[in-house]
């Protein structure tokens, strides 16, 4: 009897090969149904690529729904306070006393996107992300090789949030909406602190994480990133799952991880996300130089207009429509089986 | 080229890549069909139909990701179909040709090695589902989640089908 090994080797290299004259037949009768095609019924002929399409298929379009979860991921995770409650003891109360006093974090992180149910990532990125509790968020989002993807800024004044393509050359402005504002301004060590008194957290006791000494918590709380219900179609978020390592020998948390998973967006490219990041390297209080927050736009990019676009296609696209950021989006249309 | 330019030009009615593209998987079409359905004949007229059918409407194609996954899946819905087709009362005599029949037509059959004969007769021998599995997995090279998302069933149903499939195969190879 052979092995399974063998079996799956001699299945696999099992092959039909097409003769000649069953080429002709089945190219024969291919062509012509497309010429046919062609010629009797030119509608069912694209006019040019979709723009729909040629948008969801852009580099730009994935780099923007890239950037907007950073957003999202931005804004829940700069504040690696998020768990310090003051009621995991020592380690914690001194933490939130150190924590109020930090102005600026800057960090790493690595960023993996899957699409719902699958093994393989979508987009890997690695993410430099400066915090000015003052000024705003700047995050840099790299791919695998050390191309700058994105960068996106959360400003604070005037209220904005732009991101950058420089592949792409083109940006995308949005102000910072009523809900997301309110975040903006919630966005202290001392407010978050207040925010997760009244939410759940689990200790997860101590443990190793990038060499240093930890101890762990862990919580689920995605209300920190309070999406107003009419935007919620853009980037719907369903779970979000922290867990911060505070090292034992300064109050300072570390690491972090975080785990968010998505209803299909706009943002998301219409896709359930699984999204897991790691941060790593924080450093508190560095002197980040004003011009980090100073958006950088060179004068030949160009923006990328979703609304123009977004509205020639609302017949492709089929049914509803909802406003939202400044522009309309429509759900997509199942995709045919074949 | 890439598979992607190449749908592209197709959807724009270019001849020349829709037979780019059957060059390109016809061997990997015809072989998963005929593991599914067991006849060369079957096997020609499932990936004539699939094509025929690829090309009358080139605009509704939705090739999301693999081009050849894409029409593995096209080619197993076919296969699916054929199968439930042979499953009903025969249809009344007509003057085509059965495509189920032997082959007795040296110019029109398509070939395959001893050893591939080999191979689709023990997968005749299986269950349709566990033949199924085993075609899209090993031939088709779609993963148990992918062929678990295609056929509605759960991914255990899936692996279980492939493990009982295969350790009868050992015995039939």
């Amino acid at each position: 009897m052979k092995s399974l090994r063998q079996v799956k080797r001699i299945v696999g290299h099992a092959r039909l090969e097409a003769d000649r004259a069953t080429d002709e037949r089945i190219l024969r009768d291919a062509e012509a149904a497309l010429v046919k095609t062609t010629h009797n019924r030119p509608q069912a002929l694209p006019p040019g690529p979709p723009i729909w399409r040629t948008i969801m298929e852009s580099k730009a379009t994935r780099y923007s729904a890239a950037a907007t979860i950073l957003i999202a991921a931005a804004l829940v995770l700069s504040d690696p306070l998020g768990l310090f409650g003051g009621r995991h003891g020592v380690v914690l109360a001194e933490t939130v006393r150190q924590m109020d006093q930090v102005r600026t974090i800057t960090h790493k992180e690595k960023r993996i996107f899957y699409e719902m149910g699958k093994d393989e990532p979508w987009v890997k990125a690695d993410v430099v992300r400066y915090v000015s509790f003052d000024r705003g968020v700047v995050e840099e989002q790299y791919d695998e090789a050390g191309n700058l993807m994105a960068r996106a800024y959360i400003l604070r004044d005037p209220p904005q949030i732009i991101l950058v393509f420089p592949e792409e050359k083109k940006y995308v402005k949005l102000p910072l909406a009523d809900g997301w504002a309110r975040v903006m301004n919630n966005f202290t060590p001392k407010a978050i602190v207040e925010h997760f008194k009244s939410g759940r957290c689990r200790d997860l006791g101590h443990a190793t994480v990038d060499g240093y000494d930890v101890e762990g918590f862990e919580t689920n709380n995605s209300e920190i990133f309070p999406i107003p219900e009419s935007y919620r179609f853009l980037f719907p978020i369903k779970d979000i799952k922290w867990q911060f390592w505070i090292s034992k020998d300064t109050p300072f948390p570390v690491a972090a991880d975080l785990e968010v998973t998505t209803g299909r967006g706009l943002f998301t490219v219409f896709k359930e996300l699984r999204i897991t990041c790691h941060d790593y390297d924080m450093v508190y209080d560095p002197n980040i130089p004003s011009t980090v927050f100073d958006p950088n736009i060179p004068a030949d990019y160009t923006p990328l207009s979703l609304e123009s676009t977004l509205k020639e296609s609302a017949a492709w696209l089929g049914v509803g429509a909802l406003p939202a950021v400044g522009f309309v989006a429509y759900r997509r249309r199942h995709p045919r089986g074949c | 080229m890439r598979d992607r330019r190449l749908v592209h030009r197709l959807r724009r009615g270019d001849v020349d890549a829709l037979q780019q593209i059957y060059h390109r998987y016809k061997e990997d079409l015809l072989t998963v069909a005929m593991s599914l359905l067991g006849d060369a004949h079957g096997a020609e007229d499932c990936v004539h139909d699939v094509f025929v059918h690829f090309a009358e409407a080139p605009a509704d194609l939705r090739v999301n990701r693999s081009l050849r996954g894409y029409l593995v899946r096209c080619v197993a819905n076919r296969a699916k179909n054929v199968l439930k087709r042979r499953q009903l009362p025969p249809e009344p005599p007509t003057d085509e040709p059965d495509s189920t029949a032997p082959c007795d037509c040296p110019v029109r059959c398509s070939m395959a090695s001893e050893e591939s004969r080999r191979v689709f007769e023990a997968l005749a021998q299986l269950p349709a589902e566990q033949r199924e599995v085993i075609t899209l997995h090993l031939q088709g090279q779609m993963r148990f989640r992918e062929i678990a998302e295609q056929r509605e069933l759960s991914i255990n149903t899936v692996q279980s089908r492939y493990r009982y499939g295969i350790e009868k195969l050992r015995t039939l190879l």
